[in-house]
């Protein structure tokens, strides 16, 4: 069979002498279906075979680069249209009387058409065990089924079958008994064996991930102990990595805000070696100048407070988002900054005013800064 | 004032125990869920210093096992999660706040202090945590439940906002015109609602939080 599947595709596609994939690419349908008519019409008769003959002799053997094989939802349409054909044909025979006999043509005429269906399948893209029962599978079966079943009670032979029935289903069982445990036990050692097998590269994954980051940055801190500002960035910089690693596959798409202003405060403490610790409630897509004038804010308070921490909170909801970024630093006078320094006029109030959201600016020498910024969401 | 330190990890034990050593008398640490379970109950100390995160159900199974028998002892989580279900599922087993291992000493035992008078402590994550879990529409209340406990008052959220920025309780005084002893009552009531609201968000983490186990 695996043959006959094999050359189903060679060839251009042709079995015998290649009529049916030849007419089949010109009218633009499945083969397959022309070959079921043939075969139906052969066993009515003869009559297919002598058309087959003729058409093998009278059609160009290459044809032009023309109709495309249709694939897809069509295919129903033109099977049953042709499957409908076919059956006029037959019945048309019938009443001519080129007719072998009731008892053969349905049943072969049935017959062919499951076992198209089924060869077709298997002669197809590989396909995985659990799709086994797709409908064409249980058509073609049930089609097989009842062309046996017609050709068995058209010949009498059903009366007889009882016993046989009887017996088969005795055997059924005994094999059951028979290879059930087993066969029971080698589906679940395959199962426990694909487990392990992911059990095991997952750990590789984790193993992997941990020597680039993790112990790197362990063997860096014990060569700098002597530095411990250099060695507190370290751990924190390799804290911040760890955890956005293990929270991975927890980052939804339209919380990228957060994430974005996560990801500004990780380069701010990087820079300036000042802790930055973010809280974001709610989600939403980035919003550009929000995270820019934000990131402004963390530089300007580890740059210039002398804070030991920087805290920024974004809150995100009703069609709106704010960021407070905030420091305990030395604060500085609002109205005594120079026209010149582009820092907070720019680069914050201006940014926000620009793209239609407001800055704030609280400040006064000993109390510390803080940022507040707020940006309609569209 | 009596601490007692609970922490599968001996070297951040015996770090706490010297840091606190100079404001609190720390009387006993423990390294697993049954030590803990039988040092509380004969020790009795007032506050018990939490690790989330330890193998045998961590600190909700500590929390569950002593919280009717020592009902004076009072619990503040120290975690380096910031998972929201880890900080939750002991929140909502009786921990009456959360902080951060990277916390500082003094910060600590300012916590401390707070805890055993009865307050509740937020750090700025738990604050964010809070008003994500009161987002939206509260869940549908089944009969018999308080709806107050779904909603946080307008100025509760306004306390929660300042919390998450970042500010100090007498800052938060300061700027919302009311004395420290409302902060705490404010933060306190959103604690209570915390522990007795049935949200579906916050079911959903107590959910995952049990799972994970």
């Amino acid at each position: 069979m695996s043959g006959l599947a094999g050359s189903l595709r060679s060839r251009d596609g042709a079995i015998v002498a290649g009529v049916c994939a030849r007419l089949g690419r010109r009218w633009g349908i499945d083969p397959l279906l022309l070959r079921i008519a043939f075969i139906a019409l052969a066993f009515a008769g003869g009559g297919g075979i002598l058309v087959y003959g003729v058409l093998a002799v009278v059609l160009p053997s290459r044809l032009g680069p023309g109709a495309i094989l249709r694939r897809g939802g069509a295919n129903w349409k033109v099977a049953a249209g042709v499957g409908l054909l076919v059956l006029a044909l037959l019945l048309a025979l019938r009443s001519a009387g080129l007719w072998f006999s009731d008892a053969v043509v349905w049943p072969v005429a049935l017959g062919a058409s499951g076992v198209a269906l089924l060869w077709r399948q298997a002669g197809a893209l590989p396909v995985p065990a659990a799709s086994g029962r797709s409908p064409r599978t249980v058509l073609g079966i049930g089609l097989i089924l009842g062309g046996a079943v017609v050709f068995l009670s058209a010949t009498n032979a059903i009366r007889g079958l009882g016993h046989l029935a009887v017996a088969l289903i005795v055997v059924l069982i005994g094999s059951a008994l028979v290879f059930g445990p087993w066969w029971v036990r080698l589906s679940q050692a395959l199962t426990t064996e694909r487990a392990a097998r992911i059990r095991s590269q997952e750990r590789a994954e984790v193993a992997a991930h941990l020597h680039d980051s993790v112990l790197q940055t362990l063997a860096l801190i014990q060569r700098r102990a002597d530095d411990p500002r250099q060695v507190t960035q370290l751990a924190r910089e390799q804290e911040r990595d760890l955890r956005a690693w293990l929270n991975e596959q927890e980052t939804a798409p339209g919380a990228e805000l957060g994430a974005a202003l996560r990801a500004a405060a990780a380069e701010v403490e990087r820079l300036h070696a000042v802790p930055v610790e973010v809280v974001v409630v709610g989600e939403a897509p980035v919003a550009a100048p929000l995270v820019a004038a934000a990131r402004e804010a963390m530089l300007n308070a580890a740059r210039w407070s002398g804070a030991d921490k920087v805290d920024v909170f974004a809150e995100i909801g009703e069609g709106k988002a704010s960021v407070f970024v905030r420091d305990r630093g030395t604060g500085f006078d609002p109205g005594a900054v120079p026209a010149d320094r582009r820092g907070v006029r720019e680069s914050i109030e201006g940014r926000m005013a620009r793209h239609g959201g407001t800055a704030r600016v609280e400040s006064s020498p000993g109390a510390g800064t803080e940022v507040e910024l707020e940006l309609a969401l569209r | 004032m009596r601490v007692f330190i609970v922490d599968d990890h001996a070297l951040f034990r015996a770090g706490v125990r010297s840091e606190l050593g100079a404001f609190v008398e720390v009387v006993g640490d423990a390294g697993t869920v049954a030590e803990a379970i039988a040092a509380i109950r004969e020790l009795r100390p007032d506050v018990v210093l939490l690790d989330v995160h330890m193998p045998d159900g961590g600190g909700v199974a500590v929390l569950e096992a002593v919280r009717e028998e020592v009902p004076e002892a009072r619990f503040l989580a120290l975690s380096v999660s910031d998972a929201p279900d880890d900080v939750i599922g002991v929140i909502r087993a009786g921990a009456r706040g959360y902080v951060t291992k990277t916390i500082s000493p003094e910060e600590l035992s300012d916590a401390i202090e707070r805890v055993a008078g009865g307050d509740a402590v937020f750090s700025p994550r738990l604050a964010g945590f809070v008003l994500d879990a009161f987002r939206g529409e509260p869940a549908a209340a089944p009969s018999g439940a308080d709806p107050e406990l779904d909603q946080l008052t307008p100025r509760e959220l306004e306390v929660l906002r300042h919390l998450a920025r970042g500010y100090l309780y007498k800052e938060i005084a300061l700027r919302l015109d009311i004395s420290v002893k409302t902060v705490e009552a404010h933060v306190s009531s959103v604690l209570r609602k915390l522990q007795l609201t049935n949200r579906h968000e916050l079911g959903r983490w107590a959910m995952e939080r049990r799972l994970d186990q």
